[in-house]
C-alpha cells in the first residue's frame, strides 16, 4: 500500500526528469484531438484479485475516431466477470456470499456501451509546447446489475457525463487535469421467479484525474521506426455518495450487514478516494502503443477493484487518407 | 514629353515587373505544438495527402520539416496550413528555399504558381529564403504588424513574401 504523501513524493521526483514529455495518457483523455480522419483502436484489460483471491477482469475494444480536427469521438464495449446480469431470487445470500471462495464465479458478461465525444476549444501552440482546453460528454448503456454504490461509466452503470480538460505541453513536462460529474440511472428489476425485485440508485460522481507523462527513452528521437518509452503517474480521485437499494419494495438497510461483511457494507456507503495509476507505454513505428499499468490506492480504496490492479493496453492508430 | 514618360514606363516595367515568375522545389516548414514522434508521423501522414508535395524530411527534435515540391504543381501555403492543422497542430511558419538568391523587386512574386505579394526587408536585400507571411500561420501579432508597417504591398494578396 502507498500513501498519498508518498505518491505525491514520488511524483515530485519525476517531474525532475530531464526529458521530453507525453500527454498520450492511457487511462485519462488528454485536452487534444486526434487528428482528422484518424481511426484509433485501443484494447484494454484489466485484472485484480478480489477479496477472497478470486481473479476479477475487465475487458473493453475501443474504437476512436476524428470527426474534425476539433472533435473525436469514440465507442467501448466491456465484458467483464464483475456482474450478474440479473440478481436472483436469494439476493440476500449472493451479496452475502459471492465473494466467498466456494461461491461460484460470475459469468464473463457484455457489460455494455460506452460513447464518447471530446470537443477541444482552446489551444495556443508555441514551439514544442501547447496550452489546450476541451469538453468531453459521456454516455454508457449498462446490462450489468452494479450492486456496489460507486457510479462508473466504463461500462457498469447507464448513464452521462461531462467533463472539462486543460492540458499544458512545455518541453519536457506535461500536466493533463481532467474535471467532471457523472449521473447515472438507477437500475432496476422486477421480481420473477429467479429475480428479486430489485432497486437501486446510485449517487453523483465528481472525478478529477491528474497526469502526467514523461519520455524516458529516447532523449533524441531518430526517427519514426524508434521505440519510445513513456513512463505515467495518473492520480484518480473521485468522490460519491451511498446508494439506496430496495429489496422487493423494501428499503434495504445495509448498516444491518456491517457485522457479516465489512466490504459490501463499505461499499454501498459513499466514499472518496485517490486511486495511483502508474503505466510505462511503449510506442512502437509511431502509430502502436503496448501499455502496462499498475494502480494502487493513493487515499482509501475503491470497492469497484481490488489493489494491485494489473493493465494491460494495446493501441493502433491509422492515419486517414486524404 | 508624352513620348519620353512613356519610354520610362517601359524601362522601369523591364526592370521592375508587375509579376516576377519564379519556381522552388524546396520549402521548410515549422510545426508548432507537438513533441513526439507519433503527432510528427499525424502531420507528415497529413502532408502526404496534398499532391504537390513528393517528399517529407522531418527533424522530430526540432519541428522542422522540409517539403520536396512536385516542379511545375501549384503550391498553395493555404492548403499547408490547413493540412497541418488537420493533424492537430499549427504550421508555424513556411520559408521557400530558392536555389539561388532572389530580390522582391516585383509587386507580385509568382512561386510556383501562386502569387505572393512582397514585403522589403532593408537589411536583407535579397536573399534564397523567402518567408511566407499570411493567412493560418502562427504569430498573427508579427504579421499584423508586418503588414500594417507599410513594408509590404497589402492590395489583392492574401499571402506575401519577406526576404529572410
Amino acid at each position: 500500500m502507498c500513501s498519498f504523501r508518498t505518491y505525491v513524493l514520488v511524483i515530485a521526483i519525476i517531474i525532475q526528469i530531464p526529458a521530453s514529455a507525453q500527454e498520450l495518457y492511457p487511462y485519462a483523455e488528454p485536452a487534444s484531438t486526434l487528428p482528422k480522419r484518424m481511426l484509433g483502436l485501443r484494447q484494454t484489460n484489466e485484472v485484480f484479485q478480489d477479496i477472497n483471491s478470486k481473479s476479477r477482469f475487465y475487458s473493453a475494444f475501443r474504437l476512436m475516431y476524428g470527426l474534425h480536427q476539433y472533435c473525436t469521438v469514440g465507442i467501448t464495449a466491456g465484458v467483464s466477470n464483475h456482474h450478474l446480469k440479473r440478481l436472483p431470487k436469494a439476493f440476500l445470500f449472493y451479496l452475502l456470499n459471492h465473494h466467498s471462495r466456494r461461491f461460484p464465479d460470475n459469468a464473463i458478461l457484455l457489460e455494455g456501451i460506452h460513447t464518447y465525444a471530446k470537443f477541444r476549444c482552446f489551444s495556443k501552440d508555441g514551439n514544442q509546447r501547447h496550452w489546450r482546453l476541451a469538453t468531453m460528454l459521456e454516455a454508457s448503456w449498462s446490462q450489468a446489475a452494479h450492486d456496489e454504490a460507486e457510479p462508473n461509466l466504463m461500462t457498469d452503470n447507464t448513464g452521462y457525463g461531462i467533463h472539462v480538460i486543460g492540458t499544458r505541453l512545455y518541453k519536457r513536462w506535461a500536466i493533463n487535469l481532467q474535471a467532471g460529474i457523472i449521473q447515472t440511472v438507477p437500475f432496476r428489476q422486477k421480481s420473477t421467479d429467479s429475480t428479486a425485485g430489485f432497486y437501486i440508485r446510485y449517487s453523483d460522481a465528481v472525478l478529477v484525474t491528474l497526469s502526467n507523462g514523461f519520455r524516458i527513452y529516447p532523449s533524441v528521437i531518430k526517427d519514426y521506426k524508434q521505440t519510445n518509452i513513456n513512463l505515467y503517474v495518473e492520480l484518480h480521485y473521485k468522490k460519491y455518495g451511498a446508494a439506496r437499494v430496495e429489496l422487493e419494495d423494501r428499503s434495504l438497510n445495509y448498516e444491518d450487514y456491517k457485522i457479516y461483511d465489512l466490504t459490501l457494507y463499505e461499499s454501498m456507503v459513499g466514499n472518496t478516494y485517490v486511486d495511483a495509476r502508474t503505466y510505462i507505454q511503449f510506442i512502437l513505428d509511431s502509430q502502436n502503443r503496448v501499455e502496462l499499468g499498475i494502480t494502487l490506492p493513493a487515499y482509501r480504496r475503491s470497492y469497484l477493484h481490488s489493489y494491485p490492479m494489473f493493465s494491460f493496453q494495446v493501441q493502433r492508430f491509422l492515419f486517414g487518407r486524404k | 514629353m508624352k513620348i519620353l514618360l512613356f519610354i520610362q514606363f517601359l524601362f522601369w516595367s523591364v526592370q521592375n515587373p508587375s509579376v516576377k515568375e519564379l519556381t522552388s522545389t524546396k520549402a521548410e516548414l515549422m510545426v508548432d505544438g507537438y513533441t513526439c514522434s507519433m503527432c510528427g508521423l499525424s502531420v507528415q501522414k497529413s502532408l502526404q495527402g496534398l499532391a504537390f508535395i513528393r517528399n517529407i524530411e522531418n527533424d522530430l527534435n526540432s519541428s522542422r520539416m522540409v517539403l520536396t515540391l512536385a516542379p511545375g504543381a501549384t503550391v498553395d501555403p493555404a492548403l499547408i496550413a490547413k493540412k497541418v492543422k488537420e493533424a492537430g497542430f499549427s504550421l508555424a511558419s513556411m520559408t521557400y528555399v530558392m536555389e539561388y538568391e532572389v530580390k522582391l523587386d516585383a509587386e507580385t512574386i509568382r512561386i510556383n504558381n501562386f502569387d505572393f505579394g512582397t514585403c522589403v526587408n532593408d537589411t536583407v536585400p535579397v536573399s534564397n529564403r523567402l518567408q511566407v507571411i499570411g493567412k493560418n500561420l502562427s504569430g498573427k501579432k508579427e504579421q499584423q504588424k508586418l503588414l500594417q508597417s507599410g513594408r509590404c504591398a497589402v492590395s489583392g494578396h492574401t499571402y506575401w513574401l519577406l526576404p529572410l
